[in-house]
């Protein structure tokens, strides 16, 4: 990645320095994630497919537990230089696993288009995993199938565009599902794939059934994996065998048996790996090192861990043994690290067996580790590891320690776009920790987040409403933030996270056509009546609201269905095992194992681009009656082409993001109805589904799928990005952009939101801007929003404002204390502040 | 298209032109203000100054009457402002698509400002009430609590209006938010005076110590501006501001005059800072339909700024660049 | 400052500039007017009413008895209108008396004195006139007593149900009539009804007391036939309906009686518009800011006459649910902002004439989590300034977008010195709705959660659908400590009260003493809980309320009375005391004997036995450890621990209608009784005193001034005392002279809501003037104070309560 960062500024942030070492593992990852195409590796695709083989017959929950244990047994061991740990997602930093189960028949026509594969691999893929998986033909083995089988036609027509009643196309539709995103861009799919394909709801749990979770990382630190084992035991111990329920629990408990058992083997042959680059070893304090490394590999992850390095090497296989059960996964978070690491970083110092020095490089290399791979779904992003510093103790006191502050300056250090890294604020966050936050922020990688740590308690308390048991006090203080910023609960959550994704922008798209459905061209949404006719904003907006909870009530039977086909054909035993009264209950995660059965989320994104629409319906149809509906809607139709001054007459109706209650008012609601409609759908674990309000990097990807909007928006550009406002409208400054977020009820979005703002390197990024930051994220936590975010305006940001200036109005350039909107200045000037910017004046 | 006029946005001609002592006239309200004092501020930048300084970054703030500004990059010419100008004021001119304001005609009445969908035309100059101006600052009291921030008041010269701006400072004071005031002090003592009890900071302005310099490039003697900051830094905190204009003010001979000057002023003098001169003006004289005098000028270079900086620094003053 | 100087005599340092807006001469003349009205005593014309109704219906289900004496009660009471009143109705026969109520009556004929709550004034039986002597003697009497065991009444059944085991716990004495109880473990065993909630006034302001009937006839109208509990119980709420609808119409007649022989032309077109609102409220919805008053104040009335010594029917955050009628009133010109203020002082005045301790709160959040401030609460707040009475209880619900100019508002209200307001965190608040649903029970929802309300001192209650303050009684961890260090033994009892927990002289760490405080105090919180519940029970069977039930949102609908779960959510508070005392001794214990080791267990325990007689050097010792209070982690740690493990084991005991018991750190006076049962502490406390006030620092203890209360405050889970939760400063109000006195106190109560602490109240006013007081009490007949949490006159408190405040430390800003 490109290190724009201020050198200067870095001395004067860092309390020391990065150590020699750390530098040059540092310019190794750089140089790693300037790579576009990962290298493929399938030693745990090859091993699954050989024992899912072997086992046919076999419960399906012991076969996964077999099939886990012989992923373990093929990780391949390698030792790296300059690497403090062991062990990799996919047998290298530079490598990822294909992931065959999680592709399906995706698969045949990506596979020939990995670059980086070995010709061994690929013919493996061809010969063994595809043909296994695939069966007779009809992928019947993939538990997907069964997923798509028992769809309602009318569900699976929302899904993909299709309904498909006699299961003909179950192949092509597979193949071409765009909802979740292909890791490599093949578009074009011989001869079949016409208008298929493309609903106007995802059926994202396909892929992501694993992932965007925390579990199990303070669990093995302090009993191991055997002490995992041993508590499985000790369940089987006490099964009464005459009852029918009871039974029923035994083969996931010997499952669990049996997965621990190869969880706690795994460390063995890197221990002697360690010990074989030893005696190699030239240089005596690496030599030293790899000694120390082997002994750690002896220690963990079976065994409890008793110093800060074991607790790091143990959190990490933790970590990486996520992919042994689900090759490829995403959002494997390690959560609270500076809390679950305190205890043995604090007896090792306590003991003189580490200095905070030693504890800062070892952090500093830890850290590096999660910039490896290249997300297999996100082109130039990382896998999203989500980590978070500070928050609350379980009495709700302040819960920063020191390795708080070592976290924060390993991430000056590191520097990389991993790990997703957050600050968890409150009302009691020390100032001294905010400063060492803000000092982050303002060297403009892009972290920290920050997120509201007091918004997160009313979060989870309130989620007692949604039935299932509640989250009791202490263990909502405690909670952090998982994938880009949900909230979360280690440990005691199912992990079903990654639901369905609904555009609000198609319910208003589609009330604006009576259902019908530009893209698809047919009645897709219910009929809601010609908006012509509609005499008042009220019965638009109840046309709306009609859209939307058909649409809703789809995503519930499309989740409810793939919960079900995951139950009967990819129930989780390692995850299950770390997933706490799982093993108490005898029952996987996915048969509602664990004690919190949240989600999975109805995603959405779009509120603001509906919001600004509605606003400008209101005002300009109904309050002030300048322009007709039908003007409006041909306006639409023809993507505002000839209607170039009704376009302007909208763009001048108020927009979300400058503290003007008219239109944020409207947002508000929105959020509300949005909020209010998922909750009111389940899932089969008897929990309830979450609203979540996050494109993630796809607001410009989805932003194709949507037409003109009132909003003056174009057909195909990207929608707002998250509960941001739209770029280019906020001219009131991030004061106002706070103000109007806090309008909406955040609490009530119990996924999150985000809210991405830019900083002026200009103002920022000196002393007195980090403590203005601070300051700002004091008023943000007050006023109850949830997450932001910031990114430091780049020259790069101004160069595309030379562009398209009209994206970006509200851009401010201040030089020497005076203030001028950019996209005003004179094009000489302009250059002369780039150039001032680029040498970070 | 039915096009309706809202009624809260035009203000009334009449009382316009009367100066409305009720209500004050305001070029903008800038929210997240960084520069003009502690903290996260707004800053309330008023109409209306008695000084004609000719590098003046911001021309808008020199009439004391509402007026038009015209972003020429955004006109497409449509010609909705020529129907709707109630004074005829609006001509075609230029290129095709470009239009022009006779100034002498315009009565900042707004109206084609409204009807105008490129959003080409802006008013600059809003009449509020005290109360009015005050509710719009109180919406970002969260932000001035926990960043030590509150409200500048700038200008144009904050003292044309001092009734009205007294009447809004003591709306703050009762708040408890902090209150500072730009000014360029040539105003009557009374005037600046009754202002002074309910501000926390005060910047002024000191643009040369030479009266005769002063006079050619502000267009007023300096005289009473020095007498009115002597008079003022024995009561308030005060914070000189000198803008450094190549080629008016920028030698060390003038320099060191003022620091001199300041040095005289006692503790309540926070700081000097030294404002080198900058082009960001110059779109807002074309706005204005304009022209801009002083060309010529570049900004002065960095080292010369910090040699200024060191040199006030020697007097025992803190001195910084920039605000 | 004019307006502070015509009322009593107040050394009343303001803010320089600290100003109000004027006060109409009517609002004068009321508040003069009964600042000298003489508290009469009592009345046993309601007393008379109640026992006819109940000894002519003994075949009756009692739920419709209750109702019976409620609709007699409400046809039967007299309606007095006092001269300027705009707002009228009153609770007793006239606006000061206090009814007497059956549990009273054993009381008064065994000779001794009864002391209501209310203005701690006492009346004794020789105090009613000759007449009414004969009558409670020969006629109302003889039915109460009944076989000669008082079953009838709250106490006498109380007692019949407690189990041997349970007395021996609660009763020093059960021999006597009424019995001589424990003080170490005060549960409910005192007859009276205790209030404390907010019923759903919104909703009678909405639909009326019709509305609410309507609702009652149709939901009786889908029970299938056959007399069920069900029918019995909207039968009766529909008896009580009908006679409460009759009210307003009654206060009507009185007006328009008035207005005929009135001479002065203005008071006769008031009353007239008086008797106009009263013959449409509260029957049916109100239609503006007058009827809206008038409206929720006869419904407190109401509500007082069905339980004559209830505490705190709440009004609550009238600023949100009034707003409409006010908003409406202005802008359709029919009342102008200074009449509506001149509305609201005048419904404050009458606050002192219905159930003591009205609760008013202003601010805090509206349903969808945006700050609830408008422009009423300004005018309430602008009422307080006006009024300054001991009612209503006021309070400002604080949260991080509270917006400066309440708190401004707020802090000139502080610096009048009236002990109003009471500050609140309604993060905090939020919070402990929230984690309330945690426990059992129905979820509290976030809009509720964010509605809450403050009732009593400060008790959060959800308007209109919780059941209200059923009270637990008051748990003493001071005692518990005592228990511990002498293995389940009471100095002051003689007896072997608590568990045997081990001889502390054989616990070798720490740690041991600590486990054995913990089971003391789960083990005696357990029994004290069975018994609240068999109280709790009794109230169910003896005292079911009919009328109040049919405003609480949830009875209907289930057809149960709220005292058999009818309200949506239901709590019961248990409130601890003294838990300073044992955190601090704890702190102590740990320091002497088990780190410096300066003293052994065996010789501490000596020491405390003899009252520290001959140990003088360590009881030095002992008062120089660590205290709370001071931001020292090290005393603070304990104190919290203490707080931590009662809110755990409260939380945990059911009670008898679905719900849970909730931990509250009020024990309002207890603190002084509380302290004279416990021998000497640990903390240096010697033995009888009282202990610490609520969760405050021990008198005197605290030296580090107010900031570092704070923090230490801060460190006790205050969300997780899901009650609440008392912290009691008395600042010295000479710093509101300073200039930028109210921006320094404005900026002191921010600081108290970032750290969390739920609560904090001020006396503002200096010892000299307290203790002047004393001396010269007709001088300072309106000096208001905070006890405990709840406000008094002070020349009216007993003289320890007066001391007591007058021991706690004074701070400056």
């Amino acid at each position: 990645m490109k290190d724009t960062v201020d050198e200067v500024l870095l001395d004067k942030v860092i309390d020391t320095k990065p150590t020699a070492r750390m530098m040059r593992l540092r310019e190794y990852y750089v140089e790693n994630s300037k790579r576009t195409d990962p290298v493929y590796r399938i030693e745990y695709d090859l091993a699954i497919a050989r024992s899912m083989k072997a086992t046919e017959g076999e419960p399906m929950v012991l076969r996964r537990a077999k099939a886990f244990a012989a992923a373990v047994e093929a990780m391949p061991v390698e030792i790296f230089p300059d690497e403090p740990f062991v062990g990799w997602f996919a047998g290298s930093p530079t490598a990822i696993s294909v992931g065959a189960e999680q592709l399906g028949a995706r698969l045949e026509i990506e596979i020939d288009h990995y670059k980086y594969m070995s010709d061994e691999d690929r013919k493996a893929v061809h010969e063994e995993i595809i043909p296994y998986w695939k069966g007779e033909g009809d992928w019947r083995r993939h538990w997907f199938y069964r997923n798509y089988e028992m769809l309602p036609p009318e569900t699976r027509n929302l899904l993909y565009g299709d309904p498909d009643p006699d299961l003909k196309k179950i192949d092509i539709i597979t193949r071409s599902r765009p909802s979740s995103q292909p890791r490599v861009e093949v578009t074009e799919i011989p001869g079949e794939t016409d208008g298929l394909g493309r609903g106007i709801i995802s059926d994202g749990m396909t892929r992501h059934h694993v992932g965007h979770s925390s579990f199990g990382y303070e669990k093995i630190l302090k009993k191991g994996f055997l002490g995992v084992k041993k508590d499985a035991e000790d369940r089987l111990a006490r099964i009464d065998w005459t009852d029918t329920k009871d039974l029923r629990k035994v083969p996931f408990l010997k499952g669990v048996v049996i997965a621990m058992d190869a969880a706690a083997r795994v460390s063995k042959k890197f221990a002697a790996g360690a010990r074989a680059a030893a005696r190699r070893e030239k240089e005596p304090w690496r030599k030293a090192e790899l000694k120390k490394m082997a002994a750690i590999c002896d220690r963990v992850p079976a065994h409890p861990a008793r110093t800060f390095h074991e607790a790091l090497q143990s959190a990490w296989f933790t970590q990486i043994l996520n992919w042994c059960e689900t090759p490829t996964t995403y959002a494997i978070c390690p959560g609270k690290v500076d809390q679950y690491l305190y205890p043995y970083y604090k007896k090792d110092i306590r003991e003189g067996r580490l200095t905070r020095e030693e504890a800062q490089e070892l952090v500093d290399c830890w850290l590096m580790r999660f910039t490896q791979g290249i997300a297999p779904f996100i082109p130039q992003a990382g896998l999203a590891s989500h980590m978070d510093v500070g928050g609350l103790k379980t009495d709700g006191s302040d819960a920063t320690n020191d390795l708080s502050f070592i976290f924060v300056e390993g991430m000056m250090h590191t520097r990389m776009l991993e790990p997703n890294f957050g600050i968890l604020v409150h009302s009691k966050t020390p100032d001294d920790f905010l400063i060492k936050a803000c000092q982050l922020c303002v060297l403009g990688t892009g972290h920290p987040m920050f997120l509201n740590n007091d918004v997160f308690v009313e979060n989870f308390l309130a989620r007692g409403t949604l039935g299932g048991p509640s989250v009791p006090l202490a263990m909502a203080r405690t909670s952090g933030a998982i994938g880009c910023n949900e909230p979360h609960v280690a440990n005691y959550d199912s992990e079903f996270t990654v639901g369905s994704f609904l555009l609000l922008p198609h319910m208003l798209e589609l009330a604006l056509a009576d259902g019908w459905s530009r893209d698809h061209g047919k009645y897709m949404g219910v009929r809601t009546g010609d908006p012509r006719k509609f005499k008042t904003f009220a019965e638009l907006q109840e046309a709306y609201l009609k859209q939307l909870a058909y649409f809703a009530g789809h995503c519930e039977i499309a989740l409810k269905n793939s919960e079900l086909a995951l139950a009967a054909g990819y129930p989780t035993v390692y995850t299950s095992a770390l997933i706490e009264d799982c093993i108490e209950n005898g029952r996987t995660r996915e048969e509602g194992g664990a004690r919190f059965n949240f989600g999975p989320i109805i995603a959405t994104a779009g509120a603001t681009d509906v919001g600004d629409s509605l606003a400008a319906i209101k005002k300009l149809v109904y309050d002030e009656k300048r322009i007709t509906m039908s003007e409006l809607l041909d306006a639409l139709e023809k993507n505002f082409e000839g209607y170039e001054s009704l376009r302007e007459e909208l763009l001048k109706v108020p927009k979300f993001g400058n503290d003007d209650d008219y239109v944020d008012e409207i947002v508000a609601w929105i959020m509300k109805t949005y909020c209010d409609e998922v909750i009111r759908h389940k899932n089969t674990r008897g929990g309830h589904l979450i609203p979540y309000q996050n494109p993630l990097v796809w607001y410009v990807r989805t932003g194709r799928l949507v037409g003109a909007l009132p909003s003056g928006r174009k057909a195909g550009e990207p929608l707002s990005d998250g509960i941001s406002p739209t770029r280019g409208v906020d001219v009131n400054g991030p004061t106002a952009v706070f103000n109007s977020v806090s309008k909406i009820d955040n609490v009530s979005i119990f996924f999150g939101e985000t809210l991405n703002m830019r900083l002026n390197r200009d103002i920022f990024g000196n002393d007195v801007g980090v403590h203005r930051l601070a300051n700002m994220i004091r008023t943000f936590v007050d006023l109850k929003i949830h997450h932001c975010q910031f990114n430091l305006l780049s020259s790069e940001t101004m160069r595309e404002a030379q562009r398209s200036p009209e994206a970006y109005q509200e851009l401010t350039v201040r030089v020497a204390g005076y203030v001028a909107y950019f996209t005003r200045l004179g094009k000489d000037v302009q250059d002369s502040i780039i150039a001032r910017n680029e040498h970070g004046a | 298209m039915k096009r309706v006029r809202p009624l809260d946005y035009i203000p009334d001609p009449t009382s316009m032109l009367a100066m409305n002592v009720q209500k004050g006239l305001v070029h903008k309200i800038e929210r997240f203000s960084l520069h003009d004092g502690p903290g996260i501020r707004t800053l309330i930048v008023m109409k209306g100054c008695p000084l004609r300084c000719h590098w003046c970054s911001s021309p808008y703030t020199q009439n004391p009457n509402p007026e038009i500004l015209y972003i020429r990059s955004r006109c497409k010419g449509c010609g909705q402002c020529l129907e709707t100008c109630p004074q005829k004021a609006i001509t075609r001119s230029g290129a095709p698509s470009q239009v022009q304001t006779k100034r002498v005609l315009c009565i900042g009445c707004g109206d084609c400002v409204e009807v105008c969908v490129n959003q080409a035309r802006e008013l600059s100059g809003r009449y509020y009430t005290p109360e009015e101006l005050f509710r719009e600052i109180e919406k970002d009291e969260a932000f001035y609590r926990r960043s030590g921030g509150g409200v500048t008041v700038g200008g144009g010269e904050p003292t044309l209006q001092a009734e009205f701006v007294g009447d809004f400072l003591s709306l703050c004071r009762s708040h408890f938010i902090h209150a500072a005031m730009e000014t360029c002090a040539f105003t009557s003592w009374e005037k600046l005076a009754s202002l002074l009890d309910s501000l926390d900071l005060v910047y002024m302005d000191l643009k040369h110590m030479d009266e005769e310099r002063h006079s050619e490039w502000t267009g007023v003697s300096n005289r009473r501006i020095l007498e009115n900051i002597r008079k003022a830094a024995r009561r308030n905190q005060v914070v000189l501001r000198i803008p450094v204009v190549p080629g008016f003010n920028n030698t060390v001979e003038n320099i060191s005059a003022s620091a001199r000057f300041a040095k005289k002023l006692g503790n309540n003098l926070l700081r000097l800072e030294l404002l080198p001169y900058h082009p960001f003006g110059i779109h807002k004289y074309e706005e204005l339909e304009r022209s801009y005098t002083l060309d010529a000028v570049q900004p002065p270079a960095d080292e010369h700024m910090a040699n200024l900086r060191a040199m006030v620094r020697s007097f025992g003053i803190d001195c910084q660049i920039g605000g | 400052m004019e307006a502070v100087k015509d009322c009593g005599k107040i050394h009343s340092p303001t803010s320089t500039n600290v100003s109000t807006s004027p006060m109409r001469k009517r609002v004068k003349r009321l508040r003069e007017n009964h600042l000298k009205l003489k508290y009469d005593g009592a009345s046993i014309d309601r007393l008379r009413i109640e026992t006819r109704v109940m000894s002519q219906t003994e075949d009756e289900p009692m739920v419709m008895r209750r109702a019976k004496v409620f609709a007699a009660v409400a046809r039967q009471m007299p309606t007095v209108i006092l001269p300027d009143e705009l707002i009228v109705g009153h609770a007793g026969i006239k606006p000061l008396y206090e009814d007497v109520i059956p549990d009273d009556i054993p009381v008064l004929l065994a000779g001794k004195k009864i002391t209501p709550v209310k203005e701690q004034v006492a009346y004794a039986f020789e105090d009613f006139d000759p007449e009414d002597q004969r009558a409670l003697k020969e006629e109302i009497a003889p039915y109460w007593r009944g076989n000669g065991d008082w079953a009838r009444t709250q106490l006498g059944s109380n007692l019949k149900v407690l189990p041997g085991y349970l007395k021996e716990l609660f009763l020093v004495d059960d021999t006597a009539f009424p019995p001589k109880r424990s003080m170490i473990y005060t549960s409910f065993i005192k007859g009276g009804h205790y209030g404390h909630n907010s019923a759903n006034y919104k909703k009678v302001l909405e639909v009326g007391l019709s509305g609410i009937a309507r609702e009652a006839q149709e939901k009786l109208a889908s029970l299938p036939s056959g007399n069920t509990k069900e029918k019995q119980f909207l039968e009766s709420a529909l008896t009580a309906l009908e006679a409460a609808m009759e009210a307003g119409g009654r206060f009507a007649a009185q007006a328009r009686k008035l207005a005929e022989s009135e001479k002065d032309e203005a008071r006769r077109t008031e009353l007239l518009k008086i008797a106009q609102v009263c013959e449409h409220v509260p029957a049916q919805p109100a239609r503006n800011l007058h009827e809206a008053l008038q409206s929720i104040f006869l419904l407190q009335v109401l509500l007082y006459w069905e339980s004559p010594r209830s505490m705190s029917q709440t009004p609550g955050r009238i600023d949100q649910y009034l707003y409409k009628y006010y908003r409406n009133d202005i802008d359709s010109g029919v009342l102008t902002a200074e009449e509506a203020q001149e509305l609201f002082d005048c419904y404050f005045i009458k606050l002192s004439h219905v159930s003591y301790g009205s609760h008013i709160s202003v601010g805090g959040y509206g349903p969808d989590g945006r700050d609830g401030t408008n422009e009423v609460s300004h005018m309430l707040i602008e009422s307080m300034k006006h009024v300054r009475l001991v009612e209503p209880f006021f309070s400002i619900l604080v949260h991080a977008r509270t917006p400066e100019s309440l708190l401004i508002r707020a802090a000139e209200l502080s610096s009048f010195c009236s002990s109003h307001p009471v500050y609140l965190n309604a993060d905090t608040l939020t919070t402990m709705m929230l984690a309330r649903g945690t426990q059992g029970g129905p979820c509290v929802t976030l809009p509720l959660a964010r509605q809450a309300t403050p009732a009593g001192c400060y008790e959060p209650v959800i308007p209109g659908q919780d059941s209200g303050y059923m009270f637990g009684g008051f748990f003493n961890m001071a005692a518990v400590m005592e228990l511990t260090l002498t293995n389940g033994y009471s100095r002051y009892y003689k007896k072997k009260i608590g568990m045997e927990t081990g001889d502390p002289s054989t616990f070798t760490t720490f740690e041991e003493l600590k486990d054995a405080y913990h089971k003391q105090l789960a083990h005696m919180m357990k029994h004290f809980n069975d018994a609240s519940n068999l109280f709790e029970r009794v109230f169910a069977d003896l005292l079911p309320t009919p009328f109040e039930s049919s405003v609480i949102e949830g009875c209907i609908e289930k057809a149960r009375s709220r005292e058999e779960g009818g309200a949506l959510f239901n709590f019961k508070q248990i409130v601890g005391a003294g838990s300073t005392d044992a955190g601090d001794s704890l702190t102590a214990v740990r320091k002497l004997v088990y780190e410096d080791k300066t003293v052994s267990m065996k010789e501490l325990c000596e020491a405390l036995e003899n009252n520290f007689e001959g140990h003088e050097l360590l009881l030095k010792q002992l008062c120089k450890a660590p205290k709370f209070g001071n931001d020292d982690d090290y005393a603070d740690e304990q104190v919290a621990w203490v707080s931590h493990i009662f809110a755990e084991e409260v939380a945990k005991q059911p009670n008898t209608r679905g719900g849970f018991s909730i931990p509250l750190g009020a024990p309002l006076q207890y603190y002084l009784f509380g302290g004279r049962v416990v021998g000497a502490l640990p903390s240096g406390r010697s033995e009888w005193q009282a202990l610490s006030d609520a969760w405050s620092p021990s008198a005197g203890c605290d030296t580090k001034g107010p900031t570092a209360v704070l923090a230490s405050m801060g460190k006790i889970d205050n969300a997780e005392l899901t009650a609440g939760v008392t912290l009691n400063l008395r600042f010295d109000p000479g710093f509101f002279k300073l200039k930028d006195g109210i921006r320094r106190f404005t900026h002191f109560i921010r600081s108290f809501a970032d750290q969390g602490i739920f609560h904090v109240q001020f006396n503002m006013v200096d010892g000299e003037t307290l203790r002047d007081a004393q001396k010269n009490p007709d001088q300072y007949r309106d000096l208001v104070v905070k006890v405990a949490g709840y406000s008094a006159y002070y020349t009216r408190l007993l003289k320890p309560l007066q001391d007591g405040i007058i021991a706690r430390t004074e701070h400056k800003l």
